[in-house]
């Protein structure tokens, strides 16, 4: 994964911010894509690579503002960094609170640029790598059966083995059996281990439904 | 109760003829109304006949007046022609009201109402209608050759025609008693009338006589008369007053004029000192003294000449005479004649003449506006004091061109010479407007108008000078107000768009910074990428180039330069326009739409004016749609070209729209709707149109918002009359900025 190199996207109608832009990010080793509106933008498929945009608020048709709004929701993975003609405060207001890492008056040192590009790609190495292990995580859980799971919640939960039997109406032997499968299939290392993997699994029941 | 359909609709009908023909009746009277009985009775008869089916009808008539009665008779005609197959005769009306009278008596109201088989073997029923209430204007005798006669109905329709016959008949018995009154008051008039003619006969005859006594009279009175009018308009016309001295100055003579001008009868003053009579008690001593200075020396200061003085009449009054003394030239002792003239009213006018041109004088110091005379053949030239007072020359200096030309401001002077060699070929009036320069630099704008008159051989030139320095300093300083205006506007107009105008020149700047640290990297890496930092570099220039365009336009835009005229391409001119605003517009999230029009014709004007008038228009339009929500903010921009040799443009918006009235206000200045607006902005765009000699409208949408026009006339082939025009204003705003 770190060997491909990093996306950023530049969306803005000037061609030469476009180009200026352009070349700046390929001698820095990222890969730049630039375009002129929102909506060709829109229309390119999103990446699983560690990527940001770099957004001009000005645009024609869909401005910025409402692009950020279209795709912050559902990509995380690409922090959005505002650059514009005339920033005025309300407006970086707005764009900060729907998420915006950096806000940018052009014109704009190329360092500072740069800067915040790095940063921004971390931050989604971040979100993605995150996303990865969650992924993996869901993949783990989704493997156990259902006594498995019920086992897995309340092992969790505190219980010993012989109350689970009790609560599951089973054997103490057989909670024991269904404990070890699930340490093995979540890979976890110790009870703490798996305590942690079940509060990471919790907050998003429907993506593990999902998975 | 069943009434069978069939009886019942026959009842129907019968009633319909019943009541059509009672209102055929009563219609009657309005055919009787002029008529005189006999008329009256023909159309009655033939009514009744025809409506009852009669077979007869008669009618006697009987009249006061008129011994014989009128009688009439009416018969059907299938009964005529029986009668006449049958040779039997059809009885007369008098047969029949006689044989009547006979059998029943004269009165025909104690007739029998209904008579059966009266004449003949025939069944026939007869009724007799009596007209009348006593049956004394006659009677109606009606028959037919039915048993069942009258029915119900007829009997009615019969009443009713006696009633109206005999109201018919004694309003025409009225009418004709008032006509035979007429008659006779006529005749008594016609008498009256020949008897007054003949006593007018005879009066004119007496009035003809006496009338040829008294101009016999008359003539003998006004020959008297004339002649006296003769004498005393002779006695009036001796207007001079003849007065004669001896050499001790005792009156001689002293003539009726004399008489009536001072008051005295001749024999009152004869032989009495001329001193104590005429002359004032002021002036007597003097003229004794002169007097007796002339009898001594023979030296005379007042003889044989005009003079002027003061004399005095017998009721003391005094009053101005004009004198003239003669020595009567007479051996012996000196006698003088002296012919005195009352010359009050030439004073009088002679004063009043001064106090008008007084007048004149003032009113023209006033108003600034000398007056002059020229002669054209001679170049005798007269001021008055006024222009004098407006050239500040010395009045008693004689004015000529030359003297003129020292005054005349250096860059006018071949104007003024041209106009006066032109005035004096063509001799037509003169309208002219220069400059004068004063000794001490002072410049001051005068305006001549100047007609000739006089005859062919010596015309004259008369006219006004008038100092307009004032005036034109007004009006330059209100080019100024208006040249500030039109700035403060512009600047207005471009504070609102500063934001924008930023953008426009951050695009290619942030460009530029971005390159130069791109080519900066590369030329740093290891190994240097040249290529691509070349690359960069070029960029970089072109970015420049873009940047320093933006802030030309905008220098344009902002700038008071001068305005220029050349050929415009409004669609150029539009484009570089809606590229300023763009990110305004889309910030406002307004959807321009662009018309412009292919083959537009080049107009003749000031770019960067127009682009103002058009940017102005936009921001308008984009300012009309800010609070619309519910519908897309649409602008439509358009240029077309129409057939009067005008470019239009039309700024189309979705926005608030306005009411007709405002329309009217619109370009007015100060007039806004906007909150935040100075209402100057469509009031300078007006005056840039006006002065491109187009024309700027707003009209209401059938949708929602407004749509904003103005045209400009086309650049003509052959050099345009327009860019004099704006030349003409142009230099005016650039002399006051």
């Amino acid at each position: 994964m770190s060997d491909v190199a990093p996306i950023v996207f530049v969306v803005d109608d000037d061609v030469s911010v476009r180009e200026s832009l352009e070349s700046l990010i390929r001698c820095e080793g990222w890969q730049p894509m630039t375009f002129a509106s929102a909506q060709t933008f829109l229309d390119h498929p999103r990446v699983r690579i560690p990527n940001c945009l770099v957004l001009d608020i000005s645009l024609p048709g869909l401005n910025g503002l409402d692009l950020q709004r279209l795709v912050a929701e559902e990509r995380t993975d690409m922090p959005i960094i505002f650059i514009t003609g005339h920033g005025d405060v309300p407006m970086t207001v707005q764009a900060m609170k729907a998420g915006a890492v950096e806000f940018l008056t052009k014109p704009f040192k190329d360092d500072v640029l740069l800067a915040a590009i790095r940063a921004a790609l971390e931050r989604s190495r971040v979100a993605l790598s995150l996303e990865a292990e969650m992924r993996i995580l869901r993949e783990h859980y989704a493997s156990l059966s259902q006594r498995e799971r019920q086992v897995m919640a309340l092992v969790v939960s505190g219980l010993l083995n012989k109350q689970i039997g009790g609560e599951l109406g089973i054997s103490e032997i057989t909670v024991k059996a269904h404990r070890g499968k699930v340490m093995q299939k979540m890979k976890a290392g110790s009870l703490a281990d798996l305590v942690i993997m079940a509060t990471r699994l919790r907050p998003a029941p429907a993506a593990i439904a999902a998975a | 109760m069943e009434i069978h359909p069939e009886l019942a609709s026959g009842e129907v009908k019968h009633l319909q003829r019943c009541i059509n023909d009672l209102i055929s009746l009563l219609a009657l009277p309005a055919i009787w109304s002029a008529g005189d009985p006999s008329q009256l009775l023909h159309t009655l008869l033939d009514a009744l006949l025809r409506m009852l089916r009669l077979d007869l009808v008669a009618v006697r008539l009987l009249d006061p007046v008129v011994e014989a009665p009128l009688e009439i008779v009416r018969i059907a005609e299938r009964q005529t022609q029986r009668q006449r197959q049958t040779q039997s005769t059809i009885p007369s009306a008098h047969e029949i009201c006689e044989a009547l009278s006979n059998s029943f008596g004269d009165n025909s109201r104690k007739w029998p109402p209904l008579l059966r088989n009266l004449m003949g073997a025939e069944d026939v029923s007869i009724v007799p209608l009596p007209l009348g209430l006593q049956g004394e204007l006659g009677v109606i005798v009606v028959a037919a050759q039915r048993t069942v006669f009258p029915q119900q109905t007829e009997s009615l329709l019969l009443s009713v025609a006696a009633n109206l016959a005999s109201i018919g008949l004694q309003d025409a018995r009225l009418l004709s008693q008032q006509k035979q009154v007429a008659n006779e008051l006529d005749l008594r008039v016609t008498q009256r009338t020949a008897e007054l003619a003949a006593a007018n006969e005879e009066l004119k005859k007496q009035l003809a006589e006496r009338r040829l006594v008294e101009e016999k009279l008359g003539q003998e009175e006004l020959e008297r008369k004339r002649s006296e009018v003769r004498k005393a308009a002779i006695v009036d016309s001796a207007l001079d007053c003849i007065v004669t001295i001896d050499h001790e100055g005792c009156i001689t003579e002293f003539n009726p004029p004399a008489e009536h001008t001072f008051g005295y009868r001749r024999d009152q003053v004869l032989g009495k000192h001329l001193a104590d009579i005429i002359i004032p008690p002021s002036l007597r001593e003097k003229h004794r003294q002169g007097f007796a200075r002339y009898l001594a020396t023979g030296e005379a200061r007042v003889l044989g000449r005009r003079i002027e003085m003061t004399a005095v009449r017998a009721d003391e009054s005094e009053f101005p005479v004009e004198l003239a003394i003669a020595r009567i030239p007479l051996e012996g002792a000196p006698s003088f004649t002296g012919s005195l003239r009352d010359i009050t009213e030439r004073k009088r006018a002679e004063q009043e003449l001064r106090r008008s041109e007084a007048f004149l004088a003032e009113s023209q110091h006033l108003s600034r506006i000398g007056s002059f005379s020229w002669r054209v053949a001679t170049d005798e030239i007269t001021w008055s004091e006024q222009l004098y007072r407006i050239f500040q020359i010395d009045r008693v200096v004689p004015v000529t061109f030359a003297l003129i030309g020292t005054r005349i401001h250096p860059e006018d002077l071949s104007l003024f010479q041209d106009h006066i060699e032109r005035s004096r070929q063509d001799r037509s009036d003169v309208q002219i407007e220069f400059r004068l320069q004063m000794p001490d630099g002072a410049v001051k704008y005068v305006h001549v108008s100047a007609h000739i008159r006089g005859d062919h051989g010596n015309p004259e030139y008369i006219g006004a000078v008038q100092d307009v320095t004032e005036r034109r300093s007004s009006e330059a300083a209100l080019s100024k107000a208006r040249s500030d205006l039109a700035h403060v506007a512009k600047v207005t107009s471009l504070g609102v768009l500063t934001a924008s105008i930023a953008h426009e020149v951050n695009q290619p700047l942030s460009g530029i910074i971005t390159n130069a640290g791109t080519c900066l990297r590369m030329l740093a890496a290891d190994p240097p990428n040249v290529d691509g930092a070349r690359e960069t570099a070029r960029r970089t220039i072109r970015d420049g180039n873009r940047a320093s365009e933006v802030i030309s336009r905008l220098r344009a835009l902002y700038g008071r330069k001068a305005p220029a005229i050349e050929s415009v391409d409004l669609n150029e001119a539009t484009r570089e326009v809606l590229a300023l605003s763009l990110s305004e517009h889309q910030r406002n999230r307004i959807i321009v739409q662009q018309e412009l029009a292919d083959n537009l014709p080049l107009v003749a004007g000031d770019r960067v004016q127009l682009q103002q008038v058009i940017l102005n228009l936009l921001r308008n339009a984009s300012e009309a749609m800010s609070a619309v929500e519910d519908r897309s903010r649409h602008l439509l921009i358009k240029t077309e070209a129409d057939k009067d040799g005008h470019v239009r443009l039309t700024v189309k918006d979705a926005g608030v729209g306005f009411t007709p009235q405002a329309a009217d206000r619109f370009f007015e200045a100060f007039y806004t709707t906007k909150n935040d607006g100075m209402g100057i902005g469509l009031s300078v765009s007006r005056s840039i149109i006006e002065s491109h000699h187009g024309r700027i409208w707003a009209t209401p949408n059938d949708g929602p918002g407004a749509t904003f026009s103005f045209f400009v006339p086309c650049v003509s082939r052959n050099g345009t009359s327009a860019n004099t025009a704006l030349e003409t204003r142009t230099s005016d705003v650039s002399d006051a900025a």
